[in-house]
């Protein structure tokens, strides 16, 4: 046994020490701009909060911004897991793995940016069950706490599973993994939905305060991590990890397509019933769109909403069908998501505060090297996970070869 | 990526042979890693604050016994003498039976003069630099009490203007605190007179209670809290307004430490013009029992359904 | 660099001593020349003791207040005239702005310069205020007797034997100008200089929120 887990340690350590030069210089840039990262991150615990853009008025920047998208990221691979478990789909059965490896590597991100937030991070023990205190089922953080980390749990063991399964060259045990499958299945609105009661439960806060928020998150998510999908698969493609099969990328369009279209149409129906009332709770998002005089937000939001238009139109149109372009379409849904469900959901929420004060958002260069850095490792754990599966997956590293 | 593996195993196949990584190469590569590692960390060397392990240790301001108060109590007092040189006294006064604690400010008479402000400060040993303030006065126009467009930045010879009125906000002590509800850790919480305090030593400085606030009543500690010997106030309540920790979210307690001991808060006896009623609300004899019965009051977003117990009047 | 050490197709050593040894200084120069980069707070100002220092509303302001020493000294040679409205000769800082209260022997009595004018021919001793103000201001009076009006000091729970502090209307309102007219006032807050902060036009119009139609030009 021992014998047999030190040859699986060995295996995987060569899996990701080896490779060629453009992977080394990729692992060596993150690691890099990882260190980068926790070096800032070290400032802001020896020098606190005040390292970043955030204040008594905008109490939450950046990190939770990104937290918020990047729930979504991870939520968003259950779209690939759906066709694969549940519509029994041969060819997305085949790269379902990837998607929830992203999905690890995305909530160890959400998790590395709640404790980048925290003002004391050295007490985060205080949130254990049963050590600390746990204020489950009030406080909506507590529930957050509770889905991610099982998520993560979820995904582990699944992925865990199956690539174990396969690097031993056993058979799966239908009834060992896939109940978790679909138990994770349900599991995956459940932490983005949650994320977003985070926020919609506040009535202090009338931008957030509204029942379309978590639709707007999951339909926002499916556009995202599917577009995410696609251009990994892509590129896993262009480095001749393995092969895509065109249909996949053109069911993972659908969804994508499907889920831009309706993310665009509540979001109209946010904005119509904001500003057609005119109420005074409308401030919010007419000073973010830049009614109110000067809104640092504001072209971002612009560019948002023109990237998600632009991109449903690509969508949309048989220009679809051009690699380029679909790239291309893929890139401005993630960019415009994230601003809009960062920068225009998370900190317009501020702006004003509860007593009509107006402070703009403005992050410092350590903020946002901390997020550099926080992404950086995430890819970069990704990267990691991607250099092990694909060999198992294709077959080309398992147990009974290397063992000899 | 994977290609490399593909000819590495195609070659594995046809020579028997792994791609290997010199043993050398790797420990300097490990060497390398750790060394950056090490350096990236060193701004920890100047951290501002590094709890001990006692306070690391520490347990939930509830779960303490009398003994582990008295001993925090002597290691803090110590403390503040060892950093100020001044010698304060933490109390930690417990809720008097039968008393719930209201206010009742009166518009019609505030000039905004913003003393109450800096009373406050004076009590409660806030951070003088960056500023915190609990009471945020607002000048409002008249024909409105539309916050947003409400004046917090105007300057000293404005106030007392009758062309406007003057509306001070702090923390409102609500009986249904939003704040209280979302904290994950249960930091901070309603005492049984009505005042909801946060535990300095527990808070995990999430922020979730000032996103929270209607009343935008929280403030945060962002950088360590500074303040001089000369302003510190030595009479110190362990949930009120001992010095705070970089990291913690602090607020209004009614300045618990004088008012459960039958004074009036800070804040109130220093308003020049008495617009300020403080009081027991459960006495039907009291002050702000005897406006609120015989005045015209209103809270401030009662539409929040935060039912707070700081009431606001437009009496005579 | 863990990672880096991966000997396949490309020179091991050549990466080694090309990429990921000047990385790794390079990175710990950056490390070492960002160094701590502590924020830079300013000191703050000591507040200034007028800004916490209880006192009422009338303050210290002087220009009204009363002479002192014995009124019959001047007013027992002066016929009093019952219309009198400005006050004359050793008074020429009184200003009477009390509303339509604009005779001085409303309130003061006029044949006994000593004592404030009660019903009929009564006196009312300086002492007690409250009493001559009461005969126009009674609810306001009554209020102030309930502890509703006025400023309070001291304790809200008044032991066995102690006397709430207490002040009377003449202490916090001038008689002759009952509105208050309160100079001293307190700075705004203040920001980090990081913060974006819209600062309001001191001088907008008082009236504009419900002058102006358009919700845009509230801002």
């Amino acid at each position: 046994m021992n014998k047999d887990s030190s040859g699986i340690i060995s295996d995987l350590a060569k899996t990701i020490l080896i490779g060629n030069r453009t992977y080394a210089l990729w692992m060596f840039a993150l690691i890099a701009i990882s260190l980068i990262g926790l070096n800032a991150f070290s400032r802001q615990l020896a020098h606190g909060l005040y390292t970043t853009g955030m204040g008594d008025e905008i109490s939450w920047g950046l990190y939770i911004s990104n937290f918020a998208f990047l729930v979504g990221m991870a939520a968003a691979a259950v779209m690939m897991v759906i066709p694969a478990y549940i519509f029994k789909d041969e060819e997305i059965h085949k790269v379902v793995i990837f998607t929830e490896l992203w999905a690890i590597a995305a909530l160890i991100m959400c998790l590395l940016f709640i404790t980048a937030d925290m003002g004391r991070p050295d007490r985060l023990w205080h949130m254990l069950p049963v050590i600390g205190v746990f204020n489950w089922p009030m406080s909506m953080l507590t529930w957050d706490a509770l889905v991610l980390n099982g998520y993560l749990f979820l995904n582990l063991y699944v992925c865990g599973y199956v690539l174990y399964k396969k690097y031993k060259g056993q058979k799966l045990v239908t009834r060992h993994y896939v109940p978790i499958v679909f138990l994770a299945i349900a599991w995956a609105p459940l932490i983005h939905t949650i994320t977003a009661f985070l926020f919609q439960g506040l009535a202090a806060r009338p931008f957030w305060h509204s029942g379309l928020i978590a639709p707007r998150f999951l339909a926002s998510a499916f556009a995202a991590g599917p577009a995410f999908i696609i251009l990994v698969f892509k590129l896993m493609e262009y480095f001749k990890c393995c092969t895509i099969h065109k249909d996949v990328i053109a069911k993972i369009r659908i969804i994508v397509t499907v889920s831009l279209l309706i993310n665009l149409l509540l979001f109209g129906s946010e904005l119509f019933t904001e500003l057609y009332s005119g109420s005074e709770h409308s401030i919010h998002l007419s000073f973010l769109l830049g009614f109110h005089g000067k809104s640092v937000l504001a072209p971002w939001i612009w560019s948002a909403v023109a990237l998600n238009i632009i991109a449903a139109a690509i969508l949309l149109l048989p220009a679809r069908e051009n690699p380029r372009l679909l790239n291309v379409a893929c890139v401005m849904i993630v960019v415009g998501i994230w601003v809009e469900k960062g920068l225009g959901f998370v900190i317009s929420g501020f702006i004003p505060t509860p007593l009509g004060d107006f402070v703009q958002y403005q992050p410092t260069f350590n903020e946002l090297t901390v997020c550099f850095g926080i992404l950086a490792f995430g890819l970069l754990i990704y990267t990691a996970l991607l250099k092990i599966a694909v060999p198992i997956i294709n077959g080309q590293l398992c147990h009974r070869k290397n063992s000899n | 990526m994977s290609t490399e593996e593909k000819r590495n195993n195609e070659m594995e196949n046809e020579d028997q042979q792994q791609p290997t990584i010199s043993r050398r190469y790797f420990l300097a590569g490990a060497a390398c890693l750790s060394a950056a590692t090490v350096v990236s960390l060193s701004p920890l060397l100047n951290a501002e604050e590094v709890p001990s392990t006692d306070e690391f240790i520490q347990k939930h301001y509830k779960q303490l016994s009398d003994e582990d108060k008295k001993e925090i109590f002597a290691k803090l007092e110590a403390g503040i003498d060892k950093q100020y040189g001044v010698a304060a006294t933490i109390s930690d006064t417990q809720p008097i039976e039968g008393v719930e604690f209201a206010y009742v400010l009166n518009l019609g008479r505030c000039i905004g003069c913003r003393k109450c402000v800096y009373a406050c400060m004076n009590e409660n040993n806030q951070s003088r630099s960056p500023q915190k303030q609990y009471i945020r006065v607002l000048k409002m126009k008249q024909g409105t009490v539309n916050l947003e467009t409400s004046n917090h930045d105007y300057p000293e010879k404005e106030a007392s203007s009758e062309d406007f009125f003057y509306m001070p906000v702090a923390c409102q002590q609500c009986r249904e605190p939003k704040c209280i509800e979302v904290c994950p850790v249960k930091a901070t919480w309603k005492e049984k007179d009505g005042i909801v305090v946060v535990d300095y030593n527990w808070c995990i400085g999430c922020r979730y209670c000032e996103a929270a606030c209607p009343y935008h009543a929280r403030r945060f500690n962002f950088a360590k809290p500074q303040i001089s010997a000369q302003e510190l106030n030595p009479d110190m309540g362990y949930l009120s307004n001992r010095p705070r920790y970089m990291g913690v979210m602090e607020k209004c307690t009614f300045c618990l430490h004088k008012t459960r001991r039958g004074e009036y808060p800070a804040c109130m006896e220093v308003c020049p013009t008495g617009s300020r009623k403080f009081g027991n609300l459960r006495d039907p004899e009291s002050e702000v029992r005897k406006i609120i019965e015989q005045e015209r009051v209103f809270v401030l977003k009662q539409e929040a359904g935060t039912l707070p117990k700081f009431y606001y009047t437009f009496a005579k | 660099m863990g990672k880096n050490k991966k000997k396949s197709h490309f020179n091991q050593g050549e990466f080694w001593k090309k990429i990921i040894l000047p990385g790794t200084g390079i990175l710990i120069l950056i490390f070492f020349l960002w160094g701590d980069n502590k924020p830079e707070i300013p000191e703050a100002a000591p507040l200034n003791a007028e800004w916490y220092t209880p006192e009422t509303a009338r303050g210290e302001i002087l220009v009204n207040t009363v002479m002192p020493g014995n009124c019959f000294i001047c007013h027992s040679v002066q016929i009093p005239d019952p219309e009198l409205i400005r006050p004359q000769f050793a008074h020429p800082t009184v200003k009477l702005d009390h509303g339509v209260n604009d005779r001085c022997y409303n309130c003061h009595h006029i044949y006994n310069r000593d004592s404030l004018a009660g019903d009929g021919e009564t006196t009312i001793p300086f002492a007690t205020p409250e009493k001559l103000c009461a005969r126009c201001h009674g609810i306001i009076v009554r209020d102030w007797l309930a502890g509703t009006h006025g400023l309070r000091q001291g304790r809200w729970m008044i032991k066995a034997g102690e006397e709430p502090v207490n002040f009377t209307c003449t202490e916090c309102h001038d008689p002759h100008s009952p509105k208050f007219k309160y100079k001293i006032a307190a700075p705004a807050p203040t920001w980090p200089d990081k913060t974006l902060r819209k600062v309001r036009h001191p001088n907008d119009d008082p009236k504009s929120a419900y002058l102006t139609e358009s919700i845009q030009e509230r801002f």
